[in-house]
Formats: structure tokens, sequence, C-alpha cells
């Protein structure tokens, strides 16, 4: 028959099809596997969105307003890759890897960027703005003012520009048609009164109003350029309808998390490696077949990694390192039950068909009880242990196959060709 | 050969074991009494911690004194908010004046000793560049390529502990249903694999205290996976006594507990080793993150396999012998029983299955006690007519040689035939 002839050859060239197709899936490796952001450094801000005056629940529209929003202002950084996602309804993960400098990120999110524009009399803004002779620190300009003139969502468009006199910078704006008819009205009939420009409810400047001024203006805020270019990013990108609180952030220097991937990767491997020698020495022959088949389970891992795009983050890699040693235990068990088969006097052939057959539910068992564990941290658990739960998952399952069916063909081959036949080959 | 050619009576030894653990128990309740409850981590009180790399030594007092330089005022967080800025001023109030927790570290690699240096505090600081500020003015220039910041908001983390919580229940619940399911017809494997288990965890939270860790998220999962550990480490344990069960039928039942036990324990200290292997591997070579995981894993591992050898074994003996106790019991007093209240009526043997009238106080447990015993009867009488299914003779399925030769059985040789029967035995006894 066919099948019997040929079965071992058959199981080897699959397995051998598997590596080779493993081995093009996740080569090369620094190109295949994304690392998270502990490993590759960068910023992971987790942020909620709360209720104001005007929005007084937080639905699912707003929250994809505010996370358009967002990414319109965090894109301006020119960092790759950010990757934004909702969480529940009112809260949005943000993950920037690779940025090296948080702070200006950290503060595109949380401004708010309400531009507005509502009148002051002189007194009022100089009891509001520091330096002057009146200044009175308990003054609440915002709540003294009228009702806004102008608001951001008259802007069309806004620029940084150097200032006139040099060295500081303005942010010119452009407003709107109906907004800058509005504008002109206002400001004929305010000629000589103040302009307080509010950001954030922050009284920014109070310029004089000279004339009658129609759709162009200027904010001199004393901006530096990066602070005239944060403005303008976030007048442009429009104003965040409810505030943000940064309820969650994880920030990594890069190089921090290249030598976390390094002692870790040194971690995996000085682990992997005795625990290569411990099968080798106590099992030998068999022991010598469960590492290769170890070597198989760890491609068939990394090629999962690299297809399914999962991102390696240190407690992955330690999920990783923890299924190894369930392989192992799965291994252990079937060759401790082929040497006491030995012992009983049942020849190699027998006692590796009875070893692998009885210790087949003892192993199913031992990858349930990890499976159900780990499921349940996958479901429920936060942020990092996700990672430790779903590499423990996915290297469980796949466990279950190679030490099992891959050791076993291993095993038959070499049984069946009667190539190891005294139990000291076994470590019996 | 090693572990069963030992002459080691685990279970003699029991009440050594019993009392090994616990005085860690009470070890651990007494460390958790000390500190009012489990320390919890950051990330369920909220807080926030900041690893910096520093350009030279520093001691903890150079630190500190550097951090209550922090210019507060000038503390802006972007928000407008005049209420949030407030708060995040009073935050970094907070560190300057003192509250946090420093530890210093040093790295494999590091030049200098101690040149990392962990601020932990309660408040809650997505922008460290303050901190960062005021320990450049220090003169400990800082590699903000090296550094690190995670910070937690208290509602959050109080959600984190939740759900946690709710995890491990939810793990605990689901581990004890697999076992109810794996050992449904035995009342006792089930519970002892409960109690093995309870044990595993009390033992984890307890060492926890008494090394006064944090416990975080990572503890969260080490928990729940060496909450899977202990389950399938019993289940090794009990599948072999249970096998044993029927093969040394004759023997006493804690020698048969006992050779079962030293059957298994190569297997539990390799499977012990190898896992402890690439844990230890992660102790000493990971990061820090996984260096806290790694020891409560280490704990909870070992704990897993201490209680299934010497906890979770020498109770089922306990236990067996609180049943014979009561068996011998209900027996004497039966005879007791036939003899005062039949005088002169000679009982018939069926007559013993059948609940006779008895005194108020027996009644409820002579009942059950009766069915154990036609139980017991029953198999008494059915173990020695069955063969041992390992010697009845079937066709070799695995070689395949039967079929290669027509349907003419062929077998090599005999203990071939007996390896698959003894294979399928299994499988029909599970």
């Amino acid at each position: 028959m066919f099948w019997y002839r040929w079965k071992h050859l058959v199981k080897m060239l699959v397995i051998l099809g598997l590596c080779v197709g493993c081995w093009f899936i996740f080569s090369p490796l620094s190109n295949t596997v994304k690392l998270g952001l502990d490993l590759q450094g960068g910023l992971r801000a987790l942020v909620e969105l709360e209720p104001n005056d005007q929005y007084k629940t937080i639905t699912t529209d707003i929250q994809s307003e505010e996370m358009q929003v967002l990414q319109d202002r965090l894109n301006t950084l020119g960092t790759s890759e950010i990757s934004f996602s909702k969480v529940g309804n009112d809260r949005i993960n943000i993950e920037m890897p690779g940025l090296t400098d948080p702070k200006q990120a950290l503060q595109l999110i949380q401004q708010a960027a309400v531009l507005e524009m509502r009148p002051l009399t002189a007194a009022q803004v100089a009891k509001g703005s520091a330096g002057s002779s009146t200044y009175d620190p308990k003054f609440n300009a915002y709540k003294a003012s009228g009702a806004p003139i102008i608001t951001g969502s008259d802007l069309s468009s806004a620029q940084p520009a150097p200032a006139p006199g040099g060295g500081a910078y303005v942010v010119d704006f452009t407003l709107k048609s109906d907004g800058a008819r509005r504008f002109l009205e206002w400001t004929r009939k305010n000629i000589g009164n103040p302009l307080p420009i509010f950001i954030d409810g922050k009284l920014i400047e109070a310029p004089t109003i000279q004339g009658a001024i129609g759709a162009n203006g200027q904010i001199e805020g004393n901006f530096t350029l990066e602070s005239a270019t944060a403005l303008v990013t976030e007048l442009n990108s429009g104003a965040l309808k409810v505030p943000t609180r940064i309820i969650e952030v994880e920030n990594v220097g890069p190089l921090l998390g290249k030598l976390d991937l390094q002692t870790s990767l040194v971690a995996s491997l000085v682990g992997l490696g005795i625990v290569l020698a411990f099968m080798l020495v106590v099992y030998r022959v068999p022991g010598l077949l469960a590492d290769l088949a170890l070597v198989v389970y760890c491609f068939m891992m990394l090629a999962y990694v690299a297809q399914f795009g999962v991102v390696l983050t240190l407690p992955g890699i330690a999920g990783f390192v923890l299924s190894i040693g369930m392989a192992v235990d799965a291994n252990v068990l079937i060759f401790e039950r082929i040497k006491e088969e030995l012992w009983a006097g049942r020849t190699t052939r027998a006692a590796v068909g009875v070893g692998f057959k009885r210790a087949f539910w003892t192993v199913f068992d031992s990858h349930v009880t990890t499976m159900v564990g780990a499921a349940v941290l996958y479901w429920l658990g936060t942020g990092t242990v996700k990672g430790f739960a779903f590499t423990l998952l996915i290297g469980t399952i796949f466990s279950l196959l190679t030490a099992v069916n891959i050791t076993r063909a291993f095993t038959d081959i070499v049984v069946d060709n009667d190539v190891a036949t005294k139990p000291v080959w076994y470590g019996a | 050969m090693f572990f069963r050619n030992l002459k080691w009576d685990i279970v003699g030894q029991r009440n050594l074991w019993f009392g090994v653990s616990a005085i860690v128990i009470a070890a651990g309740i007494i460390a958790l009494f000390v500190h009012h409850g489990l320390p919890l981590g950051l990330s369920f009180t909220g807080g926030s911690t900041v690893e910096v790399k520093l350009g030279r030594t520093v001691t903890e007092s150079q630190v500190r004194t550097a951090l209550s330089h922090i210019n507060v005022s000038t503390v802006d967080s972007g928000d407008a908010d005049p209420a949030k800025q407030a708060e995040i001023r009073k935050q970094y109030a907070a560190i300057a004046g003192g509250d946090a927790i420093l530890q210093l570290a040093y790295k494999a690699g590091d030049v200098a000793q101690n040149d990392r240096v962990t601020i932990s505090s309660q408040s809650v600081i997505s922008d460290p560049s303050p901190l960062y500020d005021a320990l450049d003015k220090a003169g400990f220039t800082v590699d903000r390529a090296q550094s690190q910041n995670t910070a937690v908001g208290p509602t959050l983390g109080k959600e984190y502990l939740q759900k946690s919580l709710l995890a491990l229940v939810i793990a605990l619940g689901l581990q004890l249903l697999y076992i109810a399911f794996r050992f449904g017809n035995q009342l006792r494997f089930g519970v002892i694999a409960d109690i093995a288990l309870l044990h595993d965890v009390i033992v984890m939270v307890g060492i926890y205290a008494l090394a006064n860790r944090k416990a975080d998220d990572a503890f969260l999962a080490a928990l729940l996976t060496v909450i899977g550990y202990s389950v399938m480490d019993s289940i090794v344990i009990f599948d072999r006594i249970r096998e044993n069960g029927r093969l040394m039928a004759d023997q006493p039942y804690d020698r048969m507990v006992n050779t079962s036990l030293l059957q298994t324990m190569t297997r539990s200290v390799y499977t012990l080793a190898t896992v402890l292997i690439v844990l230890l591997a992660l102790f000493f070579y990971g990061g820090d993150t996984l260096k806290n995981f790694a020891f409560a894993l280490l704990v909870g591992v070992t704990s897993g396999a201490y209680s299934s050898i010497f906890i979770a074994s020498p109770l089922l003996v306990l236990w067996q012998d609180r049943t014979n106790r009561k068996r011998a019991g209900v027996r004497a007093a039966t005879l007791a029983r036939e003899a005062a209240g039949s005088r002169g009526r000679i009982a018939k043997p069926a007559d013993q299955a059948r609940p006779q009238p008895v005194s108020d106080l027996q009644a409820a447990g002579d009942q059950s006690q009766a069915m154990q015993r036609a139980q017991a009867k029953r198999n008494k009488v059915k173990r020695p007519t069955a063969p041992p299914p390992r010697y009845r003779r079937r066709r070799d399925e695995g070689t395949g040689i039967a079929g290669q030769d027509g349907g003419v059985e062929l077998l090599t040789d005999g203990t071939d035939a007996d390896a698959d029967d003894a294979a399928s035995d299994t499988d029909e006894t599970r």
C-alpha cells in the first residue's frame, strides 16, 4: 500500500514544507515582526473624553469626531504609523511608536484649541493680563467677558508667520465669509476698544482695535515657532468638542526599548538553549527529536507572529518563552511514559506507541488548563497583559500540535527503521 | 528509575509537608496583616513611575534634593482648564515635597553604578519633563532616550483592579468546572484538586506580601497561569493514582498513592525543572517588567508542583482513611445491631444491602453507607471475574501489518499486542 510505504517520507516532506513556508513568512525577522512600544520606544496614551456643558453624554459620534481631530493634529508631527483605536465609547487609545519627544504630542492631545473672541472692557483687560498695574490673579477674564463674536469654527485657515519686529512669531488667520462679515461689523462699532482673544478660556492678547477688520487677522501671542505651529495645527484641525483627559500614559525611550529587546531575547535564547540541552541529555534520542520539534514550533510561532501582524511586546516574549516550557512539558510527559513502558519490558516500538497514546490525554489536560487561564486573561486583561495572554494562547495551541504530532512523526521514523532499539537510547 | 527505587514515604511524612505549607501560609498571612492587605501596584491604585537614566552615579538623597527643586509654578500642562492646571501643579508639588519612592537601579552594560532611578509616586504625571528638567539642572543629565514613564489615572486603576478580580474569579470558576468535568464521578479528586489550587493562590499572595512586592497586572497574569499549571499538575498525579487504583487494588491505599507519587516524581521534577529554567532565564536576563512577572511565576509554579505532590496526594489518603474508618464504624455498628436486634435470626447476605430499622442517630449516615457497601460488593465481585483488558488480544492496528498482509493477523511479538491493548485499555477506562 502506498501510504504504509511512503507515510514517513510524506510526513517529513509536510513538516519540511511547513518549516520552509514559515521561514519565507518570517524571514527576514527584522522586517516582518512588528515591535511593540515597549521594545521600539514611543508613546501610548489612553484618552478619556469628558462631558462638558454642551455635550452632557459622550456618544460614539463625538468619539469618532474627536478621534478625527486628534488624528489630524498628531499626523502633523511627522511620526509614522500612529495608530488610533476606540476603547469603549468614551476613550481613544493612541499609539505613537518611535516618538521621541512626548511633550508636544501630549499638548496636542490635551489642548481643546477653542479660539474665541469675546468682548471685554479695557479695564477688565488690564485686570486680567499679567504685568499690568491693576493685574488681579483672582479675576477670571473669561467669565467676565460677553458672548463670543468669533469662534474657531469661523476660521477658514491659519498659519504661523514671523512677527514684524523679529524674534517672536504670530499666527495669521483668515475668516470664512459669514464670520468675516460679522467681524467687520463688530470691529467698526468698537474702534478704540480692546479685542480680547481667548484660546481655551485663556486670555492670549487683547489688541486695541484701530479700524474695521475684515477677513484677515493676526494673533500676537508672543509665540515661539513651535507654539505658533502647534496652535495653527490645532486651529486648522478644528477644536475638540469635549475636553480630553489623559488617563494612561506609557512612554518608553527608544534606546531603552532596544536594550530591553536585547536582554529579553538573550533571556529567551538562554532559556531555550538550556531546555534543548536538558532534553537531549535526559531523553537522548527522543530528546533530540523533541528538540527538532521544538525548533519547528519556534518556526511556526515566528511565522504566525509575522503573518498576522502580532505586535511583539515584552510580556509577549514572556508568553512565548513560557509556552516553550509548556511544549517541553508535553514531551516530558510522553517520554516518561515511554520509559515506564520500557521498564515494564515492552519493545521500544510498543513502548513508543503506548507512551504517546497514554500520555495524550494528560498532555491535552495540561494544555486546556493553560488555555483557560490565558483566554480569560486575554478577554479581561489590561493592556500589556493581553500580549502575554495572546502569545501564550497561540503558543499552547501550537505546542499541542507539535509536541504530539510532530514529535510523534519523528519518533515513528526512528522506531520503524529500528534505529534506536535499546532502552538506553530513550534514557531508560 | 531513581525516584521509584527511592524508599521515600511521602505519604507517611504528610504532617511534615502540611507543616511546611502551614508555616509558609501563616507567614504570608502575618505579612498581609502587617501590610494591611496585599500592597497593590500602580496599575491598580493609579499613579506614575518614571525611570530615568542619568549621566552619572547618584545617591537617593541627591535625587531627592534635585526633585525638591522642581519649579512647580512653571509647570504647564498645556491645559486650558485652570482646575486641571492646578491639579497638575499639586501633583508635581507632592513629588517636590518628597512624596515619591526612589529606587536606584543598574542595568547590565551601564558604565556607571546606580545611574538609573525609578521614581514612583501616587501623582499621575503624563509628561515628566519638569522632573527631567529638575534633574538636568542638578547636574545629573537625563538620557531621555533611555528613560521611560508610565502613568495610570486613579479611576482607571480601580477599573483595572475590578476587571482583574473578575478575571481571577472567572478563571477559578472555569478551572473548577474543568476539574469537575475531569473527575466528575469522583468527588474526592475534584475537591482535593480545588484545595491544591487554593493553596497555590494563597501561597502566591502570601509570598508576595512577605517579599513586600506590589501586586500589579503582571501578578494577575502570573496568578492565572499558575492556576492552570496547578490544576494540570494535580490532574497528572491523580490520573496515575486512579490508574494504579485498579492495578494495585490489593495494596493498601496509602502505599498505592505513595508508589504513584514516586512513579510520577521524575515527570514532576523534570517539568518543574524545565519551567524553572526558562523562568530563571527571564528573571536574570529579562528586563525589569519581566523580572517581577518571572518572580511571581517562580513562586507559583514551585508551589503548584509542591501542592500536588505533598499536599493533594496525602490529602487523598486522609480522605480514604476517613472513609475507611466510617465504613469500619458502620460495619461494627451493624454487627452490634444485628447481634442485639435480630437475636436468633440469621442475617442473609442479601439483607445487608437493604436498609434495616436502625436508631435515629445512625439512620442518615447508614443509608448511604449501605449503598456504598453494596457498591463495594459489586466491585469485589466484578474485579476477579473480568479479566484485565490488557490480556485480551486485539488486532494490531498501529503498525499496519495486518492491512498489508490482506487481513491475516500477524503479530511480531507478544508484547506488541499487549502494548496496544493496554493503550486502548486507558482509552476505555477513561
